[in-house]
């Protein structure tokens, strides 16, 4: 669609958009970060290799999601297809990483209940 | 974890194992005769209709990153509050509640993809209703906690 560019080769109908994405990846890697920074911080008072676990996850995929949410074209050289397979990947990344962490945590917090230790 | 449970799992994630024969032709990619991948059925929706739905799913995400965050928080800085297993019982509810939410965020996601692909209604989902449920739930259970503590 040559007659649908825009500036810099940008579709002009695109607007914003790729920029609001990229805004919202980085919004949901500053809260996992936060999240990290909480398991870190359990992990370092009551001495748990399961929170440890969960934290690095976290700042492994916090990070992955800035580079991404940098480095990633919203479009393709035609101005198409938005929903790339390293979108699907990165989006199943994130959720099975949230999961890991939440299940870590949750364990983590069975054992203080059943007063079982694990360090 | 046998063949046959990843399978399943990997298909449910979206990857589609070649099963000539078995689906209907019109899904069928004419090169190699395998089914298309739900991201490539039916056309290619106006892409600020995708990255709005991929936002919506990030939000979602924050979402439940908030519970967790919530129930590790209730752990480690509210120690005055209620008695111990309330407590702990509640930092489960709330990482528990993040683990599904997380799940359920990307399985809409791929539904509303979908549902945008083949040009039908975005499928309804209770999420809403689930969440505002289990938030009032919260903020009554927190207010019961509080006071006991008063009081």
């Amino acid at each position: 669609m040559p007659e649908n560019r825009g500036e810099w080769g940008r579709p002009p109908k695109c607007g914003l958009q790729p920029e609001r994405t990229a805004l919202a990846w980085l919004r949901t890697a500053l809260s996992i970060f936060v999240v990290a920074m909480l398991s870190l911080r359990s992990s370092l008072t009551e001495g748990t290799l399961l929170s440890l676990a969960a934290a690095s996850v976290a700042i492994f995929l916090g990070i992955a999601m800035i580079f991404r949410a940098i480095v990633r074209p919203s479009y393709d050289a035609e101005g198409e297809e938005v929903t790339t397979p390293a979108s699907r990947l990165l989006m199943r990344t994130s959720t099975g990483t949230v999961l890991l962490i939440a299940v870590l945590e949750s364990i983590r917090a069975i054992f203080r209940m059943t007063g079982v230790g694990v360090s | 974890m046998g063949g046959a449970q990843l399978t399943v799992m990997m298909r449910y994630f979206g990857w589609r194992l070649p099963t000539a024969g078995k689906t209907d032709v019109n899904e069928l990619n004419g090169a190699t005769g395998n089914p298309l991948p739900w991201w490539q059925k039916g056309e290619r929706p106006d892409y600020r209709f995708s990255l709005a739905n991929e936002r919506t799913f990030l939000a979602w995400i924050r979402t439940s990153l908030a519970l967790i965050a919530g129930g590790v928080g209730i752990e480690q800085f509210a120690s005055h509050l209620g008695f111990q297993e309330m407590r702990e019982a509640l930092a489960l509810c709330l990482l528990f509640a993040g683990a599904v939410l997380s799940f359920v965020a990307y399985r809409h996601w791929v539904a509303t993809e979908s549902a945008m692909r083949a040009n039908a209604d975005i499928p309804h989902t209770g999420l809403f209703l689930a969440i505002a449920a289990f938030v009032t739930a919260l903020a009554a259970v927190l207010a019961l906690m509080s006071i006991r503590l008063a009081s």
